[in-house]
């Protein structure tokens, strides 16, 4: 109760002040505002006044713990000057200049002048629910899907194949040492290395199909497609920092329901071991930060299952029979749009095949991927690069800002692509050691006897592989 | 550029700024808020607690009572003179509404307390609006 009698003596000092300053007189203001008229500078002086009294005295007020009635200070937190704010401004400017009434003044003469002020304070209102509105959209990025649809619909009017470009792909112009690992030289001198003949010939597309999310991302049921597999405790080792497990492995599509929390490992795959321990799934695994994207309205939702795509060598089983199951799966859940999260190399290229065949059938696909090499070799539709060691597609682990952030720019990525093979950089950068570039499987440190040990321990996960691939 | 001398009131809008700056203040100081009146307004649409709401009231309550005691207490009546009339008017009521949404803050929240805090955002809005309305004024005036 003493709150709100304070909040009406405060409202009161406010009013008379503002009567008092002569601002309740719209002639007046206007009259400040006539600088190029004649000009009354006296509104100047309550500005300065105004300002004087409470920059001097917040310097006290700040030093408290908390505020006499309340149980914090609440400032407001945006920092950044953005569109909104200017055009804003602008647009209020407009108004005061030709009315001579900002809200305070108005409220303030809702009773003086009421015939006049309560219609105008109607039309206050509607306007301000609008702007409401208005910043809600904004929030969503309805906004800029609708420019991004403009911008479309303005390059095909003019003849233009491709539309404007949202960014640009600085990227390109880091220096050497910080340029991302080329996993296919790498992988090919490895393989060489072990004494393993014939190169493996990784799959390459002609055409990349794209569709445009036809919806705005806070209105679009978002899946997520994973090479991860469900943890079955039968399978052997698959906690953190485990061993490569080939019993862990899965070789046919699944939808699995995100509720309750799913708990999906990454020991089957070809993860960068030395660097990465796969103990946080949210760093291979983008579900809680699409949840909370979700939450927040960022997106309409997340589908109620994931996806499951196995890491297949075979690129003919992947694109005849893995990628026409994931489609129908993703179908059963009416997905508008899947954000696609591979680890191992291999997976990469499965992860790719699979996004072309999606987005062929109407889908919209967004991948979160560490090789950004063997993306742009094979060829998919988009992808957001995180330059870290394989097996932390979905952001940094143990670090949630990270995962957020690249969830997010993966579904920005969604809508601000124009045209097949757009990659973006994300700006997240490895905590851990330096060199995890140099030493990811590379021969030339490795002396004879590790690659003869390498070797077998090899060839026996390729007869695990193939025995279970049998017995299945 | 003339200034009007005849009606510049230097007193009496340094003495009221004085006093907007004080309730300012004291908003800050009792109840931890920002002294913005269209944030304050627009708090009282969507999702606020009966707590937040019942603060926002009672403050519009005696920003609107205030000027009436004034008046009932010093015996003079407060000046009125309409600039804008018809749909001119009603569209500025809208324009003002809107910007200030759109733009976080108006001539309280950005100009009182936002340049008090040495707010660049602030300070940006300020500007904004301020160039607006004067470039407003003579559009205005030239018609």
């Amino acid at each position: 109760m003493t709150r709100l009698i304070t909040a009406l003596i405060i409202g009161a000092i406010f009013g008379i002040g503002l009567a008092i300053a002569g601002m309740l007189n719209p002639a007046k203001v206007v009259g400040f505002l006539d600088v190029f008229g004649d000009w009354d500078p006296s509104l100047a002086l309550v500005m300065g006044g105004g300002v004087l009294v409470n920059a001097i005295g917040l310097r006290f007020v700040l030093e408290r713990e908390a505020p006499i009635q309340s149980a914090e200070f609440l400032l407001p937190t945006a920092s950044s000057i953005d569109k909104p704010l200017v055009a804003g401004s602008v647009i209020f400017g407009i108004g005061w200049g030709i009315s001579g009434l900002c809200p305070g003044p108005v409220v303030a003469s809702l009773l003086l002048n009421s015939n006049a002020m309560l219609p105008f304070f109607g039309m206050l209102i509607a306007g301000l629910l609008l702007g409401r509105i208005v910043m809600r959209l904004v929030a969503a990025r309805h906004l800029a899907w609708a420019e991004w649809r403009f911008y479309l619909f303005l390059s095909r009017v003019n003849g233009h194949n491709r539309p404007m470009q949202f960014f640009d792909g600085d990227s390109e112009m880091e220096p050497d040492y910080n340029a991302p690992l080329d996993y296919l030289p790498r992988i090919k001198s490895y393989y060489i290395g072990l004494g393993y003949g014939e190169p493996y010939e990784w799959a390459k597309l002609d055409h990349v199909p794209f569709t445009h999310l036809e919806k705005p991302l806070c209105e679009a049921r978002i899946g997520i497609v994973t090479t991860a597999s469900i943890f079955d405790p039968a399978n052997g080792e698959q906690g953190p920092g485990a061993p490569y497990n080939g019993k862990a492995k899965f070789f046919r599509c699944y939808a699995e329901p995100i509720t309750p929390f799913p708990d999906v490992r990454i020991a089957h795959i070809a993860i960068d071991r030395a660097h990465t321990t796969a103990s946080d799934m949210a760093s291979y695994f983008p579900l809680a930060a699409m949840q909370r994207l979700a939450t927040a309205g960022y997106i309409g939702s997340v589908s109620p299952n994931f996806y499951g795509l196995p890491t297949n060598r075979s690129q003919r089983v992947t694109t005849q029979t893995d990628c026409p199951e994931l489609l129908s799966l993703c179908r059963d859940d009416a997905v508008d749009a899947v954000v696609m999260v591979p680890n191992c190399p291999v997976c990469h290229q499965s992860v790719a095949l699979a996004a072309a065949h999606l987005e062929a059938a109407g889908i919209a696909t967004v991948i979160m991927g560490c090789a950004r090499d063997i993306i742009s070799y094979v060829g998919a539709p988009r992808l957001l690069f995180n330059d870290l060691p394989l097996g932390n597609g979905a952001g940094l682990p143990h670090d949630q800002p990270s995962q957020d952030l690249a969830a997010r720019m993966a579904l920005d990525l969604l809508l601000d692509a124009c045209e097949p093979r757009t990659i973006k950089a994300s700006p997240l950068k490895w905590v851990g050691a330096a060199d995890w570039k140099k030493d990811y499987s590379n021969i030339a440190l490795l002396s004879d006897a590790e690659i003869a040990r390498l070797r077998a321990e090899f060839d026996a996960v390729k007869k695990d592989a193939a025995d279970l691939k049998k017995a299945l | 550029m003339t200034i009007a001398w005849a009606s510049f009131t230097p007193l009496s809008a340094f003495l009221g700024g004085c006093l907007i700056g004080l309730a300012a203040l004291l908003l800050m100081a009792f109840q931890g808020r920002v002294m913005g009146v269209s944030g304050i307004l627009g708090g009282l649409f969507g999702a606020a607690s009966s707590g937040d709401r019942s603060w926002r009231l009672a403050f519009l309550l005696g920003v609107v009572g205030g000027p009436l005691l004034w008046q009932a207490l010093s015996k003079v009546p407060i000046i009125w003179q309409a600039v804008a009339s018809g749909p001119q008017f009603y569209i500025a009521a809208f324009l003002v509404g809107l910007g200030t949404a759109i733009g976080s803050g108006c001539t309280s929240g950005h100009g009182i307390c936002g340049l008090a805090r040495f707010s660049p955002r602030s300070f940006v809005a300020v500007m904004a609006f301020m160039t607006s309305a004067v470039a407003t004024v003579a559009i205005v005036n030239q018609i």
